[in-house]
């Protein structure tokens, strides 16, 4: 997982504010709310929701089984090879 | 017996039993049974457990705690002693094995391991993550997506493995020969023989690890849960066949849980770390990952070395106290949420104007667009530009063209339908991607080792491993079952001696008293895969 510790101090007090890393990366905080009353972190909302991406796929992608198939995920695979 | 030893020394270590017998390490280990009175005093604790021998110390050392199972033991009689000599060429062959298994270690590998004295611990972590890589196979590595072609493929694969006696794999370290992960046919038992070796240059302490509960039986569970889950409410939602590769993928999925094949016994390794804890590694089960210290493998290969000389075969047996089933329960929540937000995200939908732009505006406003690009590998630095972001969502939501132009795909926006087939797809894909993030992500990464396994000193281990694979074919003669029953305290062995009529019910008492039982008990094939 990713370490906390790597956001600036006002992400990670918005991070916070929406409940924590493992809420957010489940679905259960709240960065509007958070944002709702502390409009000053909104600059940094990019950068926990960032963290946040990161943190829920922090686990290597080298894998032994292969990928389901989705056209958006080859549509992804595309856009990734387009702008490395 | 001594045939299959004799076929084992010759052909997979270049040895031979009359150099064997000659060998000062034979020759001690035989004396030390002829002489047990002197090498074993009675009122010692290796005298004791020497007396009682396996599989009664077997069960009193993995059910009490060491000095009541003593005490238990010191009032049972006798078992007849073991053969010195084989046992004494047991115990070298199990030294031969490794040796002539150090001979197969590329030199890739053998860096490694001059690597490891000088190295701290987590240091030490990135070499055993380096020797996963380089001692897994390439036919065990899998890309591009999940098809049905693919998913035969694989199964022809694992049957002609199996079963095809012109593909089995020799478990002889002169036959696999020198390693490298193209085409070296090495099984499990051939990998931990060469891990061994590994260990025995990077002078670290060793145990070899059977397990009771396989990682990846745990995740084939997450996983069909989480496909059950998927396909019951993609056909429910008229999802399931929005997207044909997405279709596809879940017919494959379906079938591949439908032919798998149950795995039989097993074997990995595990290594002691600089700082005394210690790393299973299971290339070939396709594990590996820090131990977590409930476990206390010192203890375990202190029990172990301590009686090493009195139950050399001893195993055992120890459980991660759901350290992998709460990794693997955190992922699956994980996917689980992310199923969720297609139900959340069609609900938003549902109270909104159903028209692309407001289709493309939501989705690009949401959070869920940072989750499903992350999850599909994108860069997350693309979406921080809010035009980039824009371009992005407009992409997601019309998808590509039938020729798979990232070009705006102008034809949706004109269809009558178009929005409601973008809908369909982005809902779809949230599945995808939730099902995407329970692979083999976790064991592939050092997140997770086999639950619940027996832990054996690797030499004896192996050796006893090798003789049960070769020892029918060896002599044609019946398998010597009271052999392994008198030496081996792994489960494998009661497993095989619950097919002979003279042993079944010794196998089943002591089987019935063991606090795990492998996972395919019953189902499983004797031999290890």
């Amino acid at each position: 997982m990713a370490d906390s510790d790597a956001l600036s101090p006002e992400a990670q007090r918005l991070l916070e504010l929406a409940g924590g890393r493992e809420k957010l990366s489940h679905g259960q905080g709240d960065i509007a709310a958070a944002l709702q009353a502390h409009p000053e972190l909104a600059p940094y909302m990019n950068e926990v929701m960032q963290h946040v991406v990161e943190a829920a796929t922090a686990i290597a992608q080298t894998s032994s089984s292969s990928k389901f198939g989705h056209s958006l995920q080859v549509l992804v695979g595309k856009i990734r090879t387009k702008n490395p | 017996m001594e045939e299959a030893i004799r076929i084992a020394l010759e052909v997979g270590c270049g040895s031979s039993l009359q150099k064997v017998r000659r060998s000062k390490r034979y020759k001690t280990v035989r004396r030390r049974i002829e002489d047990a009175a002197r090498h074993f005093p009675a009122d010692s604790d290796c005298g004791v457990a020497f007396r009682v021998g396996n599989p009664r110390m077997g069960i009193l050392l993995n059910t009490l705690p060491e000095p009541k199972a003593l005490e238990q033991a010191r009032s049972l009689v006798p078992a007849d002693p073991p053969d010195p000599d084989l046992l004494a060429l047991t115990t070298c062959l199990g030294s031969h094995l490794v040796r002539a298994a150090g001979q197969c270690l590329p030199d890739e590998i053998t860096e490694l391991a001059a690597r490891w004295q000088n190295s701290s611990a987590d240091e030490q972590i990135q070499i055993v993550s380096q020797l996963y890589f380089a001692l897994r196979s390439d036919s065990q590595e899998s890309s591009g997506c999940l098809t049905v072609e693919r998913v035969l493929e694989k199964a022809e694969q694992e049957r002609r493995r199996r079963y095809d006696p012109d593909v089995r794999t020799p478990v002889l370290p002169r036959l696999y020969g020198k390693w490298d992960s193209a085409d070296n046919p090495a099984n499990c038992q051939g990998k931990t023989q060469m891990i061994t070796a590994f260990g025995r240059l990077a002078g670290t302490r060793v145990l070899s690890v059977s397990p009771l509960t396989h990682s990846r039986s745990q995740l084939d569970e997450s996983r069909r849960h989480l496909l059950h889950r998927a396909r019951n409410e993609l056909r429910r939602r008229d999802l399931d066949t929005v997207d044909p590769l997405f279709a596809e993928s879940l017919q494959a999925a379906h079938l591949e849980g439908a032919i798998s094949v149950e795995s039989g016994f097993h074997v990995g390794a595990a290594l002691e770390l600089k700082d005394k804890r210690w790393v299973m590694l299971d290339p070939h089960g396709l594990v590996w990952g820090v131990v977590p210290d409930v476990l206390d493998l010192g203890a375990v290969y202190n029990m172990l070395k301590k009686y090493r000389h009195a139950l050399p075969g001893l195993t055992m047996i120890r459980d991660d106290a759901n350290h992998s089933t709460q990794v693997i329960q955190e992922r699956l929540a994980l996917a689980e949420d992310l199923i969720s937000r297609s139900h959340a995200f069609e609900e938003q939908l549902d109270q909104a104007e159903a028209d692309l732009p407001t289709l493309i505006r939501l989705f690009e406003a949401s959070n869920d667009i940072d989750l499903l690009w992350g999850c599909s590998d994108g860069d997350p630095q693309a979406l921080q530009d809010p035009a980039q972001r824009k371009v992005i969502a407009h992409l997601l939501i019309l998808g590509p063209d039938e020729e798979g132009s990232l070009m705006p795909n102008i034809g949706r926006i004109l269809d009558p339908l178009g929005y409601s087939r973008c809908r369909k797809s982005i809902l779809s894909y949230y599945y995808a991607a939730a099902l995407n993030l329970v692979l083999d992500q976790l064991n592939e990464a050092g997140q997770i080792i086999h639950p619940i396994a027996e832990y054996a000193l690797p030499e004896f281990d192996l050796a006893t491993s090798v003789l049960n694979d070769l020892h029918e074919s060896a002599d044609g003669r019946p398998r010597d079952e009271g052999f392994f029953i008198r030496n081996v305290f792994r489960q494998m062995t009661f497993a095989r001696a619950l097919h002979n009529p003279q042993h079944v019910i010794a196998a089943s008492q002591v089987l019935c008293r063991l606090p795990f039982l492998h996972e395919n008990f019953g189902l499983s094939c004797p031999n290890s895969f």
